[in-house]
């Protein structure tokens, strides 16, 4: 199939998704002629109800402003570049960079035994090639200094005023906790750097098989955006969102505003994503309801404060296990099969105990915590002191995007992405260190494709018009029996949640996928939006959302399928075994004509080939 | 429970109006969790959250007349007004424009410095703790702005020349106690009128964030202005 073939497919599988029942014809009549100049010069007969288009050039395109994206504008600003962020959020910052949290991050002191560390954590799943530039790039850039000249200031102190910075029993690198990263957005405002926020890319723009920008919806006027660019970079979040549903959140500390929008857009150009059966898991209070599995509303346990969770009879079964055998992996695993075992707690969970001082104490280690004791009790009259406080696994990431090469570069030329396929295989031992490096790389590369760009000689402007189309059928579609688009996306998180949990069983999987697939074919097309309002509806931002959230759970759920192992926090309880003979590869899923596939592809290695890596898994790092 | 909301779509209502909606109340309740059951169960409202813990800032609104976080604030088993946050234009129903004020203390947090910081050691050795705690509990600010909504400079006298409110005299501390930075933060603060300020205490209150102690950050940069001579005559 050719570029051009693959295009149109794509095309038509967003249009048939989109069920087009009624709209498209009497829209199409007050849509401007397919001609350039439509855009360029507006029409002398412009009409009252003919719609407008945006149209922005710059020279790097930079989806999202999140941590990969904030990072990916001041680098490209810093190449030299015209760069322009378009991010889904308010405030100039959204996802993990829209939040104020004191994010634990790491500088480098020996980048040999990090990056050893990164393949083993990883579970082998690592693109060695870009872990090494990852660690490279980190190395160089000194995170500490990095952070500190973008604004940063003191972070966490121990109470004499020295810098509290635990040493981590594998080394290679030492930790800085509360870095906050609103100071990047701040960063942004000083170098003047254009932010067109609450903007929702809803598709690329992709001509002759390249990536010439991306368009989208301006989600506060409803408003249509083009931008137009010479290489564009990728930095969406995947999408947590669709792991269950509580009252007002998933069972996820993650952002509404990941809902994989870019990874499912980039899947329908034909780009394939890897490593969609990975996730990472904490244990975090699930009640009060509205304040379950927040971030930083509320108090977690991870692998280090295993020793204090107790089952429902109160016994404290991890006890034995030593600090030298726990990780993040098996700490979710030993949750989830206490859980199985009937020991649980009612919601799914266990318990963290807080009557233990030494339990309470430990809460003191992150402020992100201890912070909320005072407002639990003087808000909700919650005295989480000497309290047996029930925490269940919620899944704060998840490690799969589409493949990209050592210089974060997609199967797509001229689209980069900051977070990629490849960059974190089962788990990077840093989520912020692997994402600000991996977006200064791809803003480096894309910085240097921008320079020597191809011409675009002549732009086809009709997959914008198609886009149009789609997306206020959407907005204006009627049908009999309809649902709502948080009824469609509640069903979406339910199915997800029975499958895609700690512990993964094959025939719940399948299930799942029988479910959305269900959703897809019959539930997808009677969604209509309660109020056809252009401005701020949250109801339009959410139809198109569902979209790409259908997309994204059925590749967590059938790369969950295909591995038939147990690798990091993929855990199958029909295979509980890890299997390097079988399974030393990564796993990808692709779409074409509508039809989603599964296949193995070999690991991207340099300094380990497949056997050292096996031996390296099986033997543990020196 | 009946709770009350002030709608408003610029694009088809002439005024904003109000709106009851009956929602069965629960234990722990949220102001969010509120609205999230009307928009799923009634009709659908315009609101914005992200992180539901008081670190992303986008969820503030006026709870009963008063500034408050939705997604952290317990609703009383009673009749309850929600209104969109005070003082700043409305885009729809909750969702308000805070980009002036966002702006304007994004101009004042960029560090005044020479030259790049480019030692370690430096970043890593010991502090003051006094001024460690000081820095640390001002960088808990999530530009959530229920600080100005409460302010009475502010939102009563609308002598939006003369006072920045207490966002940007925050953000000013910030650089004020920050060690690195290089810039005359003091005469910054009195220029953005700290003398204005009526030391009410409102904004204190309002903010999300336990860790910022309003009224002592105000006093400090007070005796530091006055100090230099830098007090206006009328204050």
């Amino acid at each position: 199939m050719d570029e051009k073939e693959k295009k149109q497919i794509s095309r038509r599988n967003l249009l048939k998704g989109a069920g087009l029942i009624a709209g498209g014809a009497a829209l199409s009549t007050t849509l401007p002629p397919l001609a350039t100049e439509a855009f360029a010069k507006p029409t002398s007969k412009t009409s009252a109800c003919e719609p407008t288009f945006e149209v922005y050039d710059t020279d790097v395109l930079v989806i999202g402003s999140g941590l990969a994206g904030i990072n990916a504008a001041l680098t490209s600003f810093a190449e030299g570049a015209n760069v322009l962020i378009a991010d889904k959020g308010p405030f100039k910052a959204s996802g993990g960079g829209g939040m104020n949290w004191g994010i634990i991050v790491r500088f480098i002191t020996n980048p040999q035994i990090y990056y050893d560390f990164a393949i083993n954590a990883s579970y082998g799943m690592i693109n060695q090639k870009l872990c090494r530039k990852i660690v490279d790039t980190w190395n160089d850039l000194k995170m500490e200094q990095h952070l500190v000249n973008n604004g940063m200031t003191t972070f966490f102190r121990n109470p004499d005023g020295t810098m509290y910075m635990p040493e981590k029993p594998k080394g290679g690198a030492k930790v800085l906790y509360n870095y906050y990263c609103r100071h990047d957005q701040d960063e942004i405002v000083k170098k003047g750097i254009k932010v067109v926020d609450r903007t929702m890319i809803t598709d690329l723009f992709i001509q002759d098989g390249k990536c010439i920008g991306a368009m989208g919806l301006n989600i506060t006027t409803g408003t249509f955006r083009v931008f137009r660019a010479k290489a564009v970079i990728g930095c969406g979040g995947p999408a947590p969102w669709n792991y269950g549903w509580i009252s007002v959140a998933p069972v996820s500390i993650n952002s509404p505003d990941n809902t994989g929008d870019l990874d499912a857009i980039a899947l329908n150009h034909g780009c394939k994503l890897i490593d969609m059966e990975f996730v990472e898991n904490d244990a975090m209070n699930i009640y009060p309801e509205g304040l379950a599995a927040t971030c930083n509303g509320g108090f977690a346990a991870d692998a280090l404060e295993y020793r204090y969770l107790c089952d429902k009879d109160g016994v404290y079964w991890l006890r034995d296990i030593p600090m030298s055998e726990m990780n993040r992996g098996r700490f979710s695993q030993e949750i989830a099969k206490r859980v199985l075992e009937g020991k649980g707690s009612p919601n799914g969970g266990v318990y963290l105990d807080l009557r233990d001082p030494k339990a309470y104490q430990s809460l003191f280690e992150r402020e992100v915590y201890s912070r909320n004791i005072k407002p639990y009790k003087e808000r909700f009259d919650i005295d989480v002191k000497g309290m047996m406080m029930e925490v269940a696994l919620e899944q704060y990431e998840s490690e799969g995007h589409p493949v990209i090469d050592e210089n974060c570069a997609t199967e797509i030329p001229g689209l980069y992405f900051g977070v990629g396929g490849g960059t974190r295989g089962a788990r990077f031992p840093s989520t912020s260190g692997g994402t600000i490096n991996g977006a200064i790389i791809a803003a480096r590369n894309a910085v240097k494709y921008a320079e020597n760009a191809p011409k675009v000689k002549k732009i086809n402007w009709k997959p914008v018009h198609d886009e149009f189309n789609r997306i206020h059928a959407l907005r204006t579609k009627k049908v009999s029996k309809p649902l709502a688009p948080h009824e469609v996306r509640h069903a979406m998180q339910r199915a997800c949640f029975k499958a895609l949990g700690p512990m993964k069983y094959g025939k719940a999987i399948a299930d799942a996928i029988k479910e959305l697939e269900r959703i897809k074919k019959y539930d997808l097309p009677r969604m209509a939006l309660r109020n056809d309002t252009k401005q701020y509806n949250i109801e339009w931002q959410q139809a198109i959302e569902n979209y790409f959230m259908m997309d994204m759970s059925l590749a967590n759920c059938k790369s969950s399928l295909f591995r038939e192992e147990s690798r990091g926090t993929h855990f199958r309880t029909d295979f509980p075994k890890m299997d390097n003979d079988k399974w030393l590869c990564n796993v990808a899923v692709k779409k074409v004509n509508d039809k989603m596939t599964v296949e193995k592809r070999p690991i991207v290695w340099s300094e380990y080939p497949p056997a050292k890596v096996k031996e390296l898994l099986e033997k543990g790092l020196k | 429970m009946q709770v009350t909301i002030k709608k408003y779509d610029p694009t088809k209502d002439a005024e904003p109006y109000n709106k009851t909606y009956e929602v069965p109340w629960k234990k722990h309740m949220t102001v969010l969790e509120a609205i999230t059951y009307i928009h799923e169960n009634h009709e659908p409202v315009g609101f914005d959250y992200s992180c539901r813990g008081r670190v992303c800032g986008r969820c503030s609104m006026m709870v009963n007349g008063e500034p408050a976080m939705a997604c952290f604030t317990h609703i009383m088993n009673r009749a309850n007004l929600l209104e969109p946050l005070r003082g700043f234009p409305v885009i729809r129903d909750f969702i308000v424009d805070k980009s002036k004020t966002h702006d304007a203390m994004g101009r004042i947090l960029n560090r005044i410095i020479e030259k790049p910081i480019t030692d370690r050691e430096k970043i890593l050795a010991p502090i003051d703790p006094a001024l460690a705690k000081k820095i640390g509990a001002i960088e808990w600010c999530c530009r959530c702005l229920s600080c100005v909504a409460a302010c009475p400079v502010i939102n009563e006298k609308k002598d939006q020349e003369k006072f920045i409110g207490p966002a940007g005299i925050v953000s000013t501390a910030l650089r004020y106690y920050d060690p690195y930075d290089e810039g005359d933060r003091v005469t910054e603060a009195v220029q953005n009128g700290l003398f204005e300020c009526i030391m009410c205490g409102k904004c204190n209150k309002a903010c999300p964030a336990d860790e910022i102690d309003h009224l002592k950050i105000y006093a400090e940069l007070r005796k530091a202005a006055t100090d230099r001579g830098l007090k206006p005559k009328k204050a």
